[in-house]
């Protein structure tokens, strides 16, 4: 019996590596025909899971694939976010080792920094964090990393599940590959009272203004007080004054907003009640922001901005 | 005193003609609303042990539901009760992303013992429905406690006539049409576009089709669902709450304990209360602001005087 559940399992494996197993969209079905890219992608991912994994998991039924038109059938209004950060394609597979029984959701978001920003999105500074491709965190019962444009979630239930997801994640990581590296702007910011695993990338609406889109965030902590250093991307240098001005009107609009030439050319100091104090300046293709600017925070934003010209 | 029966009578018209207009289960949801609208039931402490969560579980969930005239004030002799759990996740009950399997199989015992002759435990899930019903763990516990629990079938979900301000008809599970009660029992937890999921929101799991649609419009979408349907009664899973990463979840570290469970008939007081679990106000969810101003119940849940208990 255990040769045949062997042989079955690795069988199972093969027919995954060769693609014999046809896509499933979804148990709900639906969803726009396929594009080629989208087919080119599914393959992609099978060859991540195809091959045999270790503890020779027996595959629970064949993989199932959702694109942007389909993903909420997966995960409802939890899918929306996976939307705004350009999410192209999802490989589920449910694998069953021993007592153990695995879940493996690849997303595919398309490039490195939308796949950082989904993951940022969703881990903390307090978890517990891994070595595992660019980072990874885990607790019991899930390991979720990042790497390249894939962001992997792994869930496990039952006896030794979680021994297997730090395996599972490790081999995994090793069969994607391409880039461990965060996003290129995160190296070059300050890393001196960074908090560390607080850096984000959003798309939408950075601290409620649209105008402010795309941007990373990452939070600084001086004693008690914490500040958030926010770099706006815009595609050039104009459009970056014209996000500061817009900065500025809101804040002439709301509170009040001053010229500060002592933290660079072009730079304001502005308050209002709700959003308390920021200070800005336009370097390059960037709007640097600090918001609840604390301890030396002239400084980060000038070293910031030194570091980004 | 004269005027006593005469007023009874223009009184039960007037709900009767109130509950023509309404949806399926009004008649019985305005009958209802005799007694005390919300009942809170908190536990000082915060139990470990499986077994000494399970007893917190069931206790809360009794007495909440005790506060408001206990079960047999929505159930009847002869019933057949749709429970409508939040199974739609292949999630642990730890995890705190499906409703605690012990209030589903504590509510679906009050209900036997009201009289019910059948209960009916089901959810239309977001992952596999198969294994979620199992993760969860309520598939076990409501069959356990006597209830039928069964995965939906695609084939039953039957274009219905809402009458919504969005929503004038959707795929509607034909089954929940067909019970003489509905009972709500949703988790609080964090949800990413609509800040949390709460009663309301859980009746999306009674309905087929292209939810997606929904979220262009979650506020009026789920209102329409919340005017049409009008839960006999919403028991509010509060004793785990995800508080980030909604609505899958799954990190342990975004779950936190607040050890509470509410019942109550006013579906839009049930989820004010339930957004403060999450440290929110009711005003902060659109689809509750937007459930009190089409008049479907108060976002000041204090107004109706809530009976709280503390165990």
């Amino acid at each position: 019996m255990k040769f045949w559940a062997r042989r079955t399992s690795w069988l199972i494996c093969g027919l995954l590596a060769a693609g014999f197993f046809p896509p499933q969209s979804s148990a709900c079905g639906g969803g726009a025909p396929r594009t080629q890219a989208s087919d080119i992608a599914q393959k992609h991912l099978l060859t991540f899971v195809g091959a045999p994994l270790l503890g020779n998991p027996t595959a629970q039924g064949a993989p199932s694939f959702y694109g942007p038109d389909n993903l909420y059938q997966y995960m409802d209004g939890g899918a929306d976010i996976y939307l705004l950060y350009d999410f192209q394609v999802l490989l589920h597979q449910d694998l069953k080792s021993g007592q153990a029984e695995l879940t493996v959701d690849i997303f595919d978001m398309g490039n490195a920094e939308d796949a950082f920003g989904i993951y940022a999105a969703e881990r903390a500074p307090g978890y517990n964090f891994l070595d595992i491709g660019t980072e990874a965190y885990r607790n019991e019962g899930i390991l979720n990393f990042l790497q390249d444009r894939y962001y992997i979630k792994l869930s496990g239930f039952g006896p030794g599940s979680d021994n297997l997801l730090e395996k599972f994640a490790r081999v995994l990581a090793e069969r994607i590959g391409g880039t461990r590296a965060f996003p290129s702007l995160l190296e070059r910011i300050p890393q001196e009272n960074r908090v560390k695993h607080s850096e984000q990338f959003t798309r939408k609406d950075p601290l409620g203004h649209p105008f402010l889109s795309p941007a990373y965030i990452v939070s600084y902590k001086q004693g008690e007080s914490e500040s958030k250093l926010l770099i706006s991307v815009a595609k050039d240098p104009a459009e970056a004054k014209t996000k500061l001005e817009s900065l500025a009107n809101y804040f002439r609009e709301s509170g009040k907003c001053e010229p500060a030439p002592d933290l660079g050319d072009g730079a304001i100091r502005a308050s209002n009640t709700f959003e308390g104090r920021v200070i800005a300046v336009a370097q390059g293709r960037y709007l640097i922001v600090v918001a609840n600017p604390a301890g030396d925070a002239a400084a980060l934003l000038k070293q910031t901005a030194q570091e980004l010209n | 005193m004269k005027d006593c029966p005469r007023r009874t009578f223009l009184k039960t018209m007037a709900l009767g003609g109130a509950a023509l207009k309404l949806g399926p289960f009004a008649w019985d949801a305005l009958a209802a609303a005799s007694g005390p609208a919300l009942s809170i039931a908190h536990y000082r402490t915060s139990p470990k042990e499986p077994d000494g969560f399970a007893e917190e579980s069931q206790r809360l969930t009794r007495e909440a539901i005790a506060g408001l005239g206990g079960m047999q004030r929505f159930v009847s002799r002869g019933d057949i009760v749709w429970v409508k759990p939040n199974i739609g996740w292949n999630r642990r009950p730890e995890q705190a992303a499906t409703t605690n399997p012990d209030v589903v199989s504590t509510v679906v015992a009050l209900c036997y013992q009201a009289g019910a002759k059948h209960v009916i435990v089901s959810d239309n899930s977001c992952n596999p429905a198969v294994t979620s019903f199992a993760r969860s763990g309520i598939q076990e516990a409501a069959q356990k406690a006597g209830a039928d629990c069964f995965v939906m079938d695609d084939r039953k979900f039957k274009s219905t006539k809402l009458n919504g301000k969005v929503l004038p008809a959707w795929d509607v599970y034909a089954d929940v049409l067909g019970v003489n009660k509905l009972i709500n029992i949703p988790i609080v937890k964090h949800h990413g576009l609509c800040k949390a999921t709460l009663g309301i929101k859980n009746l999306m799991g009674v309905v087929g089709g292209e939810r997606n649609r929904f979220h262009q419009d979650l506020g009026n979408t789920l209102v329409d669902l919340a005017a049409f349907f009008r839960p006999n009664l919403v028991v509010l899973d509060g004793v785990r709450v995800l508080t980030a990463n909604g609505p899958t979840g799954g990190n342990l570290a975004d779950v936190q304990r607040r050890d509470t469970v509410v019942a109550g008939v006013d579906q839009v007081a049930v989820d004010s209360f339930g957004a403060t679990l999450l440290g929110l106000k009711p005003q902060d969810i659109g689809y509750i602001v937007e459930a009190s101003n089409r008049k479907l119940g108060t976002m000041d849940f204090d107004s109706l005087k809530p009976r709280r208990a503390e165990l």
